[in-house]
């Protein structure tokens, strides 16, 4: 797949081209502003790149399609909240008119893979952020989606949920060969669960460096973070996204 | 007792008080039976009502021409604001329009139903249904324009059909909004029960009110305006228990 | 709103419609009248200072009725908002009350006072009373606790109390519910009018109706939308000077 996009309406940003792999965890970081969020929603089909085109799998995209989940920051607003939490994951498989046998039996899966199945009655309000922005991954999944796309998700909670959060989207990440894109500002976060990282600078926006993160999966919170190639790319991070 | 029961007695207690002064002030004199009736005499003739039958019937007839104008007010407040709220064309066709006729008092439209209909109970419904929509049109109104963008976005992204959007997510988005408008609409819509009966002389517990006036029987009058009353809390609890069901996620 | 030619099209093409089907005798005049008439109606009403005088009628009791509510419900409020007990006890008797549409007062305020001005005075001040009072307890009731403290720590006495803490506090609160019930003044003085009060707009109203002069009953209605129109703009722009 790759994506180009280029200006927006104030100029958000010009010449982005990358391409992004199959499989591949790409995260994207930028200090405020640089329009981290605007290409998102262009890779997404929620707006519109005023020149140039975001291609997926050898076709432009026009419009927000079911093969593209997106999980938002504000998972409070993203979640209906007068459903429980099996009825919101189930949505996508009600709307695709998958018979309810079926639409139960995936659903039970979901929830016990992303550590929801005692909550699975509860209403989302009932739940802590962290316990919401489960749902939400539980419901793009639900999706099968081809590409799953993250604005910020993890950046409204406390850092021991963050945590563990980022190890249960790693872990299913690899289960399931999910290609994800990633935004954050957090650049060790960025770094922990990328393969890739694209540094955006501001004012307009463009791409800076994209740097490739080898470092061995599964990653672990202590060890890896400990790693002098972690270390290393941490200290180049910090000093490209100062400059810019 | 405990500390519910015993607030709810005192509670209890100073409303017997209440009744006992006032009755109190029109035995002593001190106010005219002519204008205050005693609460006494009022309770007699409900009683009175209550066994000859009357009672329900004035009621009956006043409730069934409520609900009639007020559900037609609902159903069609719906549709129009589900098609304002969803459909962009509409709203930017209608609604400047209909802010126009917003603050037109409800029922200012009564003399031109009586022209168009009569001193009936069609007039009657048709004032009802019209003023009655407004409330639950312009809340729907304000529901739909308020779903939250991720909600939209994430139905746009699953692909939604556009009834299927309103059906699933956009009417209950807006439900808190609505039932709002259904409260205040109902409220409205008693009113002009009350208002056009009264104006058309038909068989209620309005113009019950209005005929005691006119033959100067306070005791009637009283009677008719504590009927009212007690119905009015009726039916508001009514809404309120069905909403309490209908969104217990809320409370959740 | 936006002024676009879009929001005026619906009405003119139907003010438009309406003229030519009377012009050309397509609909019956007898109960719909046309726009001209009706305007000539309305410039006739404007120049002989009828319409003048029955709008200052209506609103002579609309601020008679405004005033009182305001300040029996302002006074009550505090006393109810600052204590509970009473506001319990009193509960179900103004609970009762407020079940009362207050236009069923309408034949007992005439017997007390026959027509003129108290009569639809106080109906409309029954009608205000109840969202000022109970936007007054809800406001008192929810002053930061720690204004409170400080009061009583400086050993302010009730009224001082009130004066300096409670009043300010819950301007910002009572004024909502002062707006509120400004919307309804018009609504139930016009209606008192129209039923038995031979004062004000709603009388005209109906009086035009009974004599069969509609041109002037759609004018006095065109001109009750303008004075409610007018009526909320300066609501709206009160508000806005005195909040802030």
């Amino acid at each position: 797949m790759a994506f180009g996009t280029g200006t927006a309406r104030h100029v958000v940003f010009e010449d982005i081209s990358f391409d992004v792999e199959l499989g591949s965890f790409v995260c994207i970081v930028g200090s405020s502003g640089c329009g981290k969020t605007t290409l998102l929603r262009q890779i997404a089909g929620l707006q519109k790149p005023t020149s140039g085109a975001v291609m997926f799998n050898g076709a432009p995209v026009t419009r927000p399609t079911q093969d593209k989940a997106i999980v938002f920051q504000d998972y409070s607003k993203a979640l209906l909240p007068w459903r429980t939490v099996e009825s919101n994951v189930a949505l996508s498989l009600e709307v695709a008119g998958a018979p309810a046998s079926q639409i139960k039996a995936e659903v039970e899966a979901l929830l016990s893979k992303t550590g929801l199945s005692a909550a699975a009655s509860k209403y989302p309000t009932q739940l802590s952020g962290g316990m919401q922005q489960r749902v939400q991954i539980a419901r793009s999944l639900a999706q099968r989606p081809k590409i799953i796309l993250m604005d910020e998700p993890f950046g409204a909670l406390d850092a021991i949920t963050r945590q563990a959060l980022q190890d249960e989207l790693q872990a299913l990440a690899r289960e399931r060969r999910m290609t994800v894109v990633f935004i954050t500002h957090d650049l060790e976060e960025a770094l922990y669960l990328g393969d890739t990282v694209i540094v955006l600078a501001s004012n307009p926006g463009r791409i800076v460096k994209q740097i490739d993160v080898n470092l061995e999966r599964p990653r672990r919170q202590l060890e890896t973070r400990e790693n002098p190639t972690f270390l290393r790319l941490r200290h180049e991070l910090h000093g490209l996204i100062e400059k810019h | 007792m405990s500390a519910a029961a015993s607030r709810g007695a005192a509670a209890a207690l100073f409303t017997l008080l209440v009744f006992a002064l006032w009755q109190v002030a029109v035995d002593s004199g001190l106010v005219s039976r002519v204008f205050v009736a005693a609460p006494l005499s009022a309770f007699e003739v409900m009683i009175e009502r209550a066994a000859n039958g009357s009672l329900w019937t004035t009621t009956g007839a006043t409730a069934l021409r409520l609900f009639a104008g007020w559900v037609a007010a609902v159903a069609i407040a719906m549709m129009i604001g589900t098609a304002i709220g969803n459909f962009r064309a509409a709203y930017e066709y209608l609604a400047p329009t209909l802010e126009f006729f917003r603050p037109l008092p409800a029922s200012a439209v009564i003399p031109v139903a009586v022209l168009f209909l009569g001193l009936t109970a069609k007039m009657s419904t048709a004032v009802i249904a019209f003023g009655a929509l407004w409330p639950v049109l312009l809340s729907a109104m304000h529901g739909f324009a308020n779903v939250p963008r991720e909600l939209r976005e994430v139905a746009a992204t699953l692909e939604m059909s556009r009834a299927r959007y309103i059906l699933t997510v956009a009417i209950p988005s807006a439900s808190v909004d609505i039932m709002a408008g259904l409260r205040i609409s109902l409220s409205l819509a008693l009113i002009l029960t009350v208002v056009t009966e009264m104006q058309a002389s038909l068989p209620g517990i309005g113009y019950e009110i209005f005929a005691a006036q006119r033959t100067f029987r306070s005791a009637d009058l009283y009677a008719g305006l504590m009927t009212l009353g007690i119905f009015g809390f009726l039916i508001n609890q009514a809404l309120l228990l069905s909403e309490r069901r209908l969104m217990r996620w809320r409370a959740a | 709103m936006r002024a676009s030619w879009r929001s005026v099209v619906v009405p003119a093409a139907l003010l438009l419609l309406w003229e030519l089907c009377a012009a050309l005798r397509l609909v019956d005049l007898e109960f719909i009248s046309r726009p001209s008439h009706i305007f000539a109606a309305g410039i006739s009403g404007l120049a002989d200072g009828s319409f003048f005088h029955a709008t200052w009628q209506t609103l002579e009791a609309c601020l008679f009725g405004l005033s009182l509510a305001i300040v029996v419900g302002v006074s009550l409020g505090i006393f109810l908002g600052l204590s509970t007990i009473a506001e319990f006890v009193s509960r179900p008797s103004l609970e009762g009350l407020r079940s009362i549409p207050s236009i069923a007062f309408a034949p007992l305020t005439l017997l007390l006072f026959g027509f003129g001005l108290p009569m639809e005075g106080l109906i409309v001040a029954y009608a205000c009373l109840w969202p000022i009072l109970i936007t007054t307890i809800a406001a008192v009731r929810n002053i930061e606790p720690r204004l409170m403290e400080v009061a009583a720590a400086l050993e302010m006495s009730p009224v001082e109390r009130i004066r300096k803490v409670v009043l300010p506090a819950m301007l910002p609160r009572v004024l909502v519910g002062v707006r509120t019930a400004a919307g309804f003044a018009l609504v139930v003085s016009v209606t008192v009018e129209i039923l038995i009060n031979p004062r004000g707009l709603g009388y005209g109203l109906i009086v035009s109706q009974q004599s069969l002069r509609i041109d002037m009953m759609y004018a006095y209605l065109v001109w009750l939308a303008a004075i409610g129109l007018l009526v909320n703009a300066l609501v709206r722009l009160a508000d806005r000077e005195v909040v802030t």
